[in-house]
């Protein structure tokens, strides 16, 4: 499988959003297996996060959808790894 | 069935956690059906007082005074949710660079402004509904049995909220239920310098 493998996400999440609960429903999509949330910054309104997303042929639009449809906002999306195994 | 109302309820504790309405609908449910309650108490001393004696006019007037204590919970609550909602969303929006409208954010605080408005209408109808019980039953007590009986249930809505008070904040119940009636007995105090009969 060439499908993308692993995404790094910079994501805006609103600080009443609770985060495990973003993280949850990204792992919850189909061909995620792990998901990882690292928040980098706090503000009194936002926090920044890195979302780290692994899994088997990911699909982008649905994990942006997910996290839009949250409330949340993706900024950029930092890193992309795709092929037959993770590099780097 | 039931999985969709554990959905449904899943959705709201979610729902909880972004707006903390839980909170906000505790205080105020409490002082709301404090509010009913004592309002209906009034109205029942002063028809105590009035010699009236007919339990359907009673029914009649205190149904009324429970509809407007409601209706007002329920409007003001409703107009109060919407423009503080609305400002959470406004300034969540200026620092999210983003409109927030059918997204969880914006549906939490939506569903929030219903829910708290319905407790806000509901506590002090049921508070006040409770107390008027005994006037239901006209055959069954003479009216004067039923003018004592509401009091001791009005007081007993009174003692009960304290108690309810007490046990969030972890206090003496006893004491915090005692504080509640203490009000109970200030207004029949106030209705007797009035020169009603409390």
């Amino acid at each position: 499988m060439t499908g993308i493998k692993r995404l790094v996400l910079d994501v805006l999440i609103p600080i009443s959003y609770p985060t495990n609960e973003l993280a949850k429903n990204l792992a919850k999509l189909e061909g995620v297996e792990g998901v990882d949330v690292l928040i980098l910054e706090v503000e009194r309104k936002v926090e920044t996060a890195k979302i780290t997303i692994e899994g088997d042929n990911l699909n982008f639009e649905d994990l942006k959808q997910s996290i839009e449809s949250a409330g949340a906002s993706l900024q950029s999306l930092d890193r992309i790894t795709c092929g037959k195994r993770l590099v780097g | 069935m039931l999985k969709k109302i554990r959905n449904k309820l899943e959705k709201l504790k979610h729902y909880d956690k972004i707006t903390g309405m839980s909170e906000i609908i505790r205080r105020y449910f409490v002082m709301n059906a404090f509010d009913g309650a004592l309002t209906i108490f009034g109205v029942l001393l002063g028809t105590y007082s009035a010699n009236i004696t007919d339990p359907a006019m009673i029914i009649r007037i205190g149904l009324t005074a429970c509809f407007a204590v409601g209706i007002s919970g329920l409007w003001g609550a409703f107009l109060t949710e919407s423009a503080e909602g609305k400002r959470e969303i406004r300034s969540l929006e200026r620092a999210m660079h983003r409109k927030l409208d059918n997204t969880e954010i914006g549906n939490a605080y939506n569903t929030a402004k219903y829910i708290t408005s319905i407790v806000y209408g509901l506590s002090p109808f049921l508070a006040g509904l409770i107390i008027l019980i005994p006037f239901g039953f006209p055959s069954a007590f003479p009216i004067t049995i039923a003018y004592y009986a509401s009091f001791i249930l009005a007081i007993g809505v009174f003692f009960f909220l304290g108690i309810y008070l007490g046990a969030v904040s972890k206090d003496n119940i006893i004491i915090s239920g005692l504080k509640l009636v203490t009000a109970g007995l200030v207004c029949m105090i106030v209705a007797a310098l009035l020169g009603l009969p409390a």
